[in-house]
């Protein structure tokens, strides 16, 4: 296909002068932005800063106002991205003359200060643990998985074995221990709405086991959990 | 009519072993049954009227709004579970791309060949977000059994699905009293290739569609578009 060469005379913007952090609010994901050295530079203060976040599934535009009025502190903003994320999200600012429609700066490639935390923390500074690992509860919101220090090196090799173990565990220690108040809005379950749809867990321990297992084998072919694994043992 | 409901993980196994076998060419003609499923219930009654016909694709994405709206998100399991509810509708003989059909484990990708979920996805996001679905209409006029060339092209790039200013200058560029044109071949793939180019000097998603067409894309600069300037 033809290319058309289109000259541009943007500014690129320091990718530290933009900080980032997503956190999730509810059933929704917020995200901070604090732009930072804008205001009195090379921008016209009309000029609309724009911060656009993207991935496989969706795009979204925020505008942050005019360069003019920008106050340097950070503002929060829903982001319309199911949770949790099925692919990464990315960012890229644009600042933009309101006339003339031309892209005057831009920050592109931008990535969260901390990349939006994980379902799951791992860590491996347990040396009480003498299983494959050990998943800590006393925060139910946070629980903490332990694997055993010996097992770090080939970690990697047993992650897919490790996460669905791990999600058993959780899932069963989640509906028949401990369950919290709001199933609705609690993140694993939303986690395991996703692979099953919004479909009760049932009442009797049986139908919640059964759940959990419907849940685990939704994961297991979602995440490739054989292959991946008949990959890594067969080389 | 029927209750919405959601494929089981056995009715999704069941499934796709058949559609292997018909992949391998074991059997000729896939003719599934909804009466062979076992399916579960979803948190929600919604009714869904099995026996409708639609004339095309929008008409069938338009009542699926209808029944779906109140649905915060839509598994696969669901899609899945309308597929074979509307299997008759859908399917098409020659085309053995089971992808069109059925929404598959992998969820890593935007499934953008599936007949129901991008056609969903469009309407509703004019709908929703701009108020008027009827913006993407021209794009779906085709049999609720086929993608058009252009619908495929648009749903398989977020950036220019959910771009209003995109559509507009391809419904003026490509279409003649509310259709696509004939034989417009690759022009519309040219038209999104522009538009990402472009895309990296100017704001395309604010500038307004004539002045696109009176600055950037005209038929001075691109001839090879120039036949569809009125």
């Amino acid at each position: 296909m033809k290319q058309t060469i289109v000259p541009h005379n943007r500014t690129r913007i320091p990718a530290g002068d933009i900080s980032l952090t997503t956190s999730e609010g509810g059933a929704a994901l917020r995200l901070g932005v604090t732009v930072r050295n804008i205001k009195g530079g090379s921008f016209p203060d009309d000029a609309l800063i724009i911060i656009e976040a993207y991935n496989r599934f969706n795009i979204t535009r925020i505008e942050l106002g005019a360069v003019g009025s920008y106050v340097e502190e950070k503002s929060t903003h829903d982001l319309p991205f199911a949770v949790p994320l099925r692919a990464k999200i990315n960012y890229r600012l644009k600042v933009i003359d309101p006339d003339a429609y031309k892209i005057l700066g831009y920050a592109e490639n931008l990535k969260e200060d901390k990349y939006a935390k994980s379902l799951l923390e791992l860590s491996s500074d347990d040396e009480s643990v003498t299983n494959i690992f050990k998943i800590d509860f006393e925060n139910i919101e946070h629980p903490v998985l332990y694997l055993n220090p010996r097992l770090v090196p080939c970690a990697e090799k047993l992650k897919p074995v490790i996460a669905e173990m791990a999600l058993k565990e959780i899932l069963t220690h989640v509906l028949l221990v401990e369950p919290p108040g709001d199933l609705d809005t609690h993140k694993w379950y939303r986690f395991a709405y996703t692979l099953v749809g919004k479909v009760s867990a049932g009442e009797t321990d049986d139908e919640k086991l059964q759940w959990i297992q419907k849940v685990l084998c939704k994961f297991s072919r979602a995440h490739k959990i054989i292959p991946q694994l008949e990959n890594e043992f067969n080389d | 009519m029927i209750k919405l409901k959601q494929l089981t993980t056995k009715d999704e196994q069941a499934l796709e072993d058949q559609l292997r076998l018909f992949n391998a060419g074991g059997i000729t003609d896939l003719n599934l049954d909804i009466r062979t499923f076992k399916y579960e219930a979803i948190g929600q009654e919604i009714s869904i009227d099995e026996n409708k016909k639609f004339d095309t694709k929008y008409d069938l994405v338009c009542y699926l709004y209808q029944a779906l709206k109140c649905l915060d998100t839509i598994p696969s399991a669901i899609w899945n579970f309308l597929a074979v509810v509307y299997f008759k509708q859908l399917y098409k003989k020659e085309s053995k791309e089971v992808k069109r059909l059925f929404i598959g484990d992998d969820t890593s990708h935007y499934p953008f060949s599936n007949l129901l979920k991008p056609g969903y996805d469009l309407y509703k996001f004019y709908r929703d977000t701009h108020g008027d679905g009827r913006l993407v209409k021209f794009l779906m006029l085709t049999p609720p059994n086929e993608n058009g060339g252009v619908f495929l092209e648009v749903v398989k790039r977020q950036e220019i699905m959910k771009n209003k200013i995109f559509i507009e200058v391809c419904k003026k560029l490509f279409t003649d009293e509310g259709q696509l044109k004939k034989g417009i071949s690759d022009s519309p793939k040219r038209l999104i290739a522009l538009f990402q180019q472009y895309g990296r000097a100017y704001d395309l998603y604010r500038m307004p569609s004539d002045e696109i067409l009176g600055k950037l894309i005209t038929p001075k600069k691109h001839p090879e578009l120039a036949k569809y300037f009125g």
